[in-house]
Protein backbone atom coordinates (compact mmCIF):
# COMPACT_ATOMS: atom_id res chain seq x y z
CA UNK A 1 0.00 0.00 0.00
CA UNK A 2 1.26 3.14 -0.79
CA UNK A 3 1.42 6.17 1.82
CA UNK A 4 -1.56 7.97 -0.53
CA UNK A 5 -3.21 4.88 0.00
CA UNK A 6 -2.25 4.98 3.63
CA UNK A 7 -4.07 8.37 3.64
CA UNK A 8 -6.88 7.24 2.22
CA UNK A 9 -7.47 4.51 4.19
CA UNK A 10 -7.38 6.58 7.42
CA UNK A 11 -9.93 9.23 5.50
CA UNK A 12 -12.03 6.31 4.73
CA UNK A 13 -11.83 4.78 8.09
CA UNK A 14 -12.88 8.37 9.47
CA UNK A 15 -15.96 8.52 6.79
CA UNK A 16 -17.11 5.27 7.76
CA UNK A 17 -16.78 5.23 11.83
CA UNK A 18 -20.05 6.44 13.51
CA UNK A 19 -20.22 9.88 12.99
CA UNK A 20 -19.12 12.26 15.89
CA UNK A 21 -21.90 13.74 17.74
CA UNK A 22 -21.36 17.88 17.41
CA UNK A 23 -24.82 18.57 19.04
CA UNK A 24 -24.57 21.41 21.26
CA UNK A 25 -24.51 20.98 25.18
CA UNK A 26 -26.32 22.20 27.73
CA UNK A 27 -26.30 25.98 28.13
CA UNK A 28 -25.42 26.41 24.34
CA UNK A 29 -22.67 29.04 23.16
CA UNK A 30 -20.30 31.14 25.48
CA UNK A 31 -20.20 34.56 24.47
CA UNK A 32 -16.62 34.61 24.94
CA UNK A 33 -15.46 31.21 24.26
CA UNK A 34 -12.68 29.48 24.71
CA UNK A 35 -9.68 29.13 22.54
CA UNK A 36 -8.19 25.60 21.79
CA UNK A 37 -5.13 26.19 19.65
CA UNK A 38 -2.67 23.84 18.29
CA UNK A 39 0.63 24.41 17.06
CA UNK A 40 1.16 27.95 19.16
CA UNK A 41 4.93 27.27 18.82
CA UNK A 42 5.11 27.44 15.30
CA UNK A 43 5.62 30.49 12.76
CA UNK A 44 1.38 31.01 12.31
CA UNK A 45 0.58 29.44 15.92
CA UNK A 46 3.02 32.15 17.88
CA UNK A 47 1.57 35.03 15.99
CA UNK A 48 -2.27 34.00 16.33
CA UNK A 49 -1.82 33.60 20.04
CA UNK A 50 -0.33 37.28 20.02
CA UNK A 51 -2.68 38.57 17.95
CA UNK A 52 -5.33 36.77 20.48
CA UNK A 53 -3.78 38.36 23.08
CA UNK A 54 -3.81 41.92 22.02
CA UNK A 55 -7.14 41.56 20.82
CA UNK A 56 -8.67 42.04 23.96
CA UNK A 57 -10.64 45.22 23.10
CA UNK A 58 -12.25 44.04 20.15
CA UNK A 59 -14.44 41.46 21.97
CA UNK A 60 -11.82 38.58 22.17
CA UNK A 61 -12.21 37.94 25.86
CA UNK A 62 -11.92 34.33 25.83
CA UNK A 63 -9.32 32.10 27.46
CA UNK A 64 -6.94 30.48 25.29
CA UNK A 65 -5.55 26.70 25.67
CA UNK A 66 -2.30 25.60 24.21
CA UNK A 67 -1.07 22.38 24.10
CA UNK A 68 2.33 21.79 24.30
CA UNK A 69 3.73 18.87 23.13
CA UNK A 70 6.66 18.76 26.51
CA UNK A 71 7.06 16.43 28.93
CA UNK A 72 5.96 18.64 31.74
CA UNK A 73 4.24 22.07 32.25
CA UNK A 74 7.11 24.58 32.84
CA UNK A 75 9.22 22.84 30.12
CA UNK A 76 5.67 23.66 27.78
CA UNK A 77 6.00 27.01 29.11
CA UNK A 78 9.32 28.00 28.29
CA UNK A 79 9.10 26.33 24.69
CA UNK A 80 5.87 29.01 24.34
CA UNK A 81 8.07 32.00 25.88
CA UNK A 82 10.73 30.84 23.45
CA UNK A 83 8.51 30.96 20.35
CA UNK A 84 7.26 34.37 21.33
CA UNK A 85 10.62 35.40 21.72
CA UNK A 86 11.56 34.14 18.56
CA UNK A 87 9.29 36.20 16.54
CA UNK A 88 9.57 39.28 18.59
CA UNK A 89 6.13 38.86 20.23
CA UNK A 90 7.10 38.54 23.70
CA UNK A 91 7.36 41.94 25.29
CA UNK A 92 7.21 43.71 28.84
CA UNK A 93 7.58 42.06 31.98
CA UNK A 94 8.01 38.54 32.26
CA UNK A 95 6.34 36.68 35.23
CA UNK A 96 5.91 32.89 34.98
CA UNK A 97 3.95 30.94 37.55
CA UNK A 98 4.41 27.06 36.95
CA UNK A 99 1.94 25.10 38.25
CA UNK A 100 -0.24 27.57 39.17
CA UNK A 101 -3.53 25.78 40.45
CA UNK A 102 -6.89 26.30 38.40
CA UNK A 103 -9.72 26.89 40.99
CA UNK A 104 -12.29 24.53 40.78
CA UNK A 105 -14.64 22.81 43.03
CA UNK A 106 -13.64 19.64 43.34
CA UNK A 107 -10.45 18.87 45.19
CA UNK A 108 -9.88 15.71 43.14
CA UNK A 109 -10.06 17.55 39.80
CA UNK A 110 -7.52 20.22 41.12
CA UNK A 111 -5.35 17.68 41.89
CA UNK A 112 -5.25 15.87 38.53
CA UNK A 113 -5.67 19.32 36.21
CA UNK A 114 -2.65 20.38 38.29
CA UNK A 115 -0.60 17.71 37.24
CA UNK A 116 -1.53 18.73 33.39
CA UNK A 117 -1.71 22.33 33.33
CA UNK A 118 0.44 25.69 34.11
CA UNK A 119 -0.39 29.10 33.83
CA UNK A 120 1.46 30.93 31.71
CA UNK A 121 1.87 34.47 32.86
CA UNK A 122 3.50 36.62 30.11
CA UNK A 123 3.99 40.10 29.37
CA UNK A 124 2.36 40.05 26.18
CA UNK A 125 -0.34 42.40 27.23
CA UNK A 126 1.78 45.01 28.80
CA UNK A 127 1.77 47.25 25.44
CA UNK A 128 -2.20 46.63 24.67
CA UNK A 129 -4.19 49.65 25.11
CA UNK A 130 -6.03 49.35 28.85
CA UNK A 131 -10.04 49.87 28.18
CA UNK A 132 -11.85 52.55 30.28
CA UNK A 133 -12.64 50.44 32.77
CA UNK A 134 -9.40 49.24 33.76
CA UNK A 135 -7.73 52.86 33.20
CA UNK A 136 -9.89 53.70 35.90
CA UNK A 137 -9.01 50.95 37.85
CA UNK A 138 -6.33 52.10 40.58
CA UNK A 139 -4.71 48.66 40.52
CA UNK A 140 -1.41 48.82 39.09
CA UNK A 141 -0.35 48.21 35.92
CA UNK A 142 1.27 45.17 36.71
CA UNK A 143 -1.81 43.78 38.63
CA UNK A 144 -3.55 44.28 35.08
CA UNK A 145 -0.82 42.87 33.02
CA UNK A 146 -1.30 39.21 35.24
CA UNK A 147 -5.35 39.34 35.00
CA UNK A 148 -4.33 39.69 31.51
CA UNK A 149 -2.33 37.22 30.77
CA UNK A 150 -4.37 34.99 32.88
CA UNK A 151 -5.89 33.67 29.47
CA UNK A 152 -3.34 31.40 28.90
CA UNK A 153 -3.09 27.45 30.01
CA UNK A 154 -0.55 25.54 28.71
CA UNK A 155 -1.82 21.75 28.43
CA UNK A 156 0.81 19.52 28.20
CA UNK A 157 0.08 16.27 25.33
CA UNK A 158 0.29 15.58 21.52
CA UNK A 159 -2.55 15.80 19.62
CA UNK A 160 -0.99 12.60 17.46
CA UNK A 161 -1.67 10.48 19.95
CA UNK A 162 -5.35 9.41 21.14
CA UNK A 163 -6.90 12.05 23.66
CA UNK A 164 -3.83 13.96 23.43
CA UNK A 165 -1.82 11.90 25.46
CA UNK A 166 -3.75 12.40 28.33
CA UNK A 167 -5.07 9.74 30.65
CA UNK A 168 -9.08 9.40 30.77
CA UNK A 169 -9.10 11.29 33.91
CA UNK A 170 -7.10 14.04 32.26
CA UNK A 171 -9.08 14.01 28.91
CA UNK A 172 -12.41 14.33 30.85
CA UNK A 173 -10.92 17.67 32.84
CA UNK A 174 -9.77 19.52 29.39
CA UNK A 175 -13.17 18.31 28.12
CA UNK A 176 -14.94 20.13 31.41
CA UNK A 177 -13.00 22.96 31.14
CA UNK A 178 -13.41 23.55 27.51
CA UNK A 179 -17.61 23.35 27.82
CA UNK A 180 -17.26 25.55 31.18
CA UNK A 181 -15.19 28.22 29.67
CA UNK A 182 -13.84 29.31 33.11
CA UNK A 183 -10.55 28.17 32.28
CA UNK A 184 -7.89 29.89 29.52
CA UNK A 185 -5.40 27.50 27.41
CA UNK A 186 -3.20 27.80 24.52
CA UNK A 187 -2.01 24.75 22.61
CA UNK A 188 1.76 24.34 20.94
CA UNK B 1 -8.04 26.55 15.79
CA UNK B 2 -5.06 23.94 14.27
CA UNK B 3 -2.22 25.67 13.37
CA UNK B 4 -0.22 22.20 14.59
CA UNK B 5 1.89 21.07 11.26
CA UNK B 6 4.71 19.54 10.57
CA UNK B 7 6.31 20.19 6.59
CA UNK B 8 9.16 18.41 7.08
CA UNK B 9 9.49 14.74 8.58
CA UNK B 10 9.36 10.85 7.54
CA UNK B 11 5.80 9.11 6.10
CA UNK B 12 5.19 8.63 9.67
CA UNK B 13 5.69 11.75 11.24
CA UNK B 14 3.48 13.81 8.63
CA UNK B 15 0.59 11.37 9.02
CA UNK B 16 0.80 11.67 12.76
CA UNK B 17 1.00 15.08 13.01
CA UNK B 18 -0.92 16.72 10.08
CA UNK B 19 -3.44 13.88 9.77
CA UNK B 20 -4.22 11.91 12.83
CA UNK B 21 -3.34 15.35 14.83
CA UNK B 22 -6.51 16.95 12.79
CA UNK B 23 -8.71 13.74 13.78
CA UNK B 24 -7.73 13.99 17.37
CA UNK B 25 -9.01 17.98 17.53
CA UNK B 26 -11.40 16.81 15.58
CA UNK B 27 -12.87 14.39 18.42
CA UNK B 28 -12.23 17.24 20.95
CA UNK B 29 -14.17 19.46 19.45
CA UNK B 30 -16.92 16.89 19.36
CA UNK B 31 -16.33 16.02 23.14
CA UNK B 32 -16.54 19.10 24.20
CA UNK B 33 -20.47 19.42 22.51
CA UNK B 34 -20.84 23.27 22.09
CA UNK B 35 -18.20 23.60 19.57
CA UNK B 36 -18.57 27.43 18.05
CA UNK B 37 -16.17 26.69 15.07
CA UNK B 38 -13.25 24.83 13.88
CA UNK B 39 -10.70 26.66 12.12
CA UNK B 40 -7.78 24.22 9.98
CA UNK B 41 -4.94 25.65 8.70
CA UNK B 42 -4.05 24.47 5.37
CA UNK B 43 -1.67 24.52 2.04
CA UNK B 44 -2.60 25.61 -1.43
CA UNK B 45 -1.12 22.81 -2.41
CA UNK B 46 -3.78 20.54 -2.15
CA UNK B 47 -5.06 22.13 -5.42
CA UNK B 48 -1.93 20.82 -7.26
CA UNK B 49 1.07 22.04 -8.28
CA UNK B 50 1.97 25.97 -8.94
CA UNK B 51 3.06 24.84 -12.57
CA UNK B 52 -0.19 22.99 -13.76
CA UNK B 53 -1.74 26.09 -15.19
CA UNK B 54 -5.67 25.45 -13.29
CA UNK B 55 -7.09 27.82 -11.92
CA UNK B 56 -7.46 27.30 -8.38
CA UNK B 57 -10.39 29.26 -6.32
CA UNK B 58 -11.98 29.26 -2.78
CA UNK B 59 -14.20 26.73 -3.74
CA UNK B 60 -12.04 24.47 -5.49
CA UNK B 61 -12.20 21.09 -3.81
CA UNK B 62 -8.63 19.18 -2.69
CA UNK B 63 -7.18 17.46 -5.92
CA UNK B 64 -6.84 13.14 -4.87
CA UNK B 65 -4.42 12.56 -2.85
CA UNK B 66 -2.41 10.53 -5.86
CA UNK B 67 -2.63 13.80 -8.20
CA UNK B 68 -0.78 15.98 -5.31
CA UNK B 69 3.04 16.15 -5.81
CA UNK B 70 4.49 15.81 -2.73
CA UNK B 71 3.63 14.52 1.02
CA UNK B 72 3.23 17.49 2.90
CA UNK B 73 0.08 18.83 0.38
CA UNK B 74 -0.95 14.89 0.57
CA UNK B 75 -1.79 14.92 4.27
CA UNK B 76 -2.78 18.38 4.57
CA UNK B 77 -5.55 17.09 1.45
CA UNK B 78 -6.04 13.93 3.49
CA UNK B 79 -6.55 16.31 6.89
CA UNK B 80 -9.26 18.81 4.96
CA UNK B 81 -11.30 15.88 3.77
CA UNK B 82 -11.50 14.98 7.60
CA UNK B 83 -12.68 18.16 8.16
CA UNK B 84 -15.47 18.23 5.77
CA UNK B 85 -16.43 14.94 6.94
CA UNK B 86 -17.18 16.36 10.86
CA UNK B 87 -18.60 19.51 9.03
CA UNK B 88 -21.36 17.29 7.03
CA UNK B 89 -22.17 15.88 10.47
CA UNK B 90 -22.71 18.58 12.40
CA UNK B 91 -19.20 20.27 13.51
CA UNK B 92 -20.46 24.50 13.08
CA UNK B 93 -18.50 27.18 11.20
CA UNK B 94 -15.34 24.23 10.12
CA UNK B 95 -12.78 26.77 7.95
CA UNK B 96 -10.45 25.91 6.12
CA UNK B 97 -7.64 28.41 5.01
CA UNK B 98 -5.37 27.41 2.14
CA UNK B 99 -2.03 29.54 3.16
CA UNK B 100 0.83 29.90 0.70
CA UNK B 101 4.20 30.75 1.06
CA UNK B 102 4.32 32.06 4.47
CA UNK B 103 7.21 34.54 5.70
CA UNK B 104 8.18 36.83 8.68
CA UNK B 105 5.33 39.92 8.89
CA UNK B 106 5.60 41.72 6.28
CA UNK B 107 2.98 44.41 7.36
CA UNK B 108 0.56 41.88 9.41
CA UNK B 109 -0.88 40.35 6.16
CA UNK B 110 -1.08 36.82 7.66
CA UNK B 111 -2.59 38.44 11.02
CA UNK B 112 -5.54 40.00 9.20
CA UNK B 113 -6.14 37.25 7.24
CA UNK B 114 -6.79 35.29 10.47
CA UNK B 115 -8.15 37.66 12.36
CA UNK B 116 -11.08 37.68 9.23
CA UNK B 117 -11.61 33.74 9.59
CA UNK B 118 -12.12 34.63 13.54
CA UNK B 119 -15.08 37.24 12.94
Amino acid sequence: MSWADELNTLVEGFKLAEPLNYSATEGGLSRAPSLFLAGATGFVGAHVLAECLRGRNSGSSGKIFCLVREGDAAAGQSKLQRSLEKYGLWVGDVSLHVGRLIPMNDSIHTAILHSVTCCVQAGISASAPLDEEDSADSESEEEHVTEFDARVICVTGDLSLRKLGLSDAEYAILVEQLVRKEIICCIV
Amino acid sequence: MNCASIREGDEEQLKNVNVVGTKTLLELAADVGNCGGFLQLSSVGVGGSSTSNTVVTETSAALPLADIPNQFDQSKAAAESMVNVASANGLRNATIIRLGSVSPPVGGKLVHLVRIALL
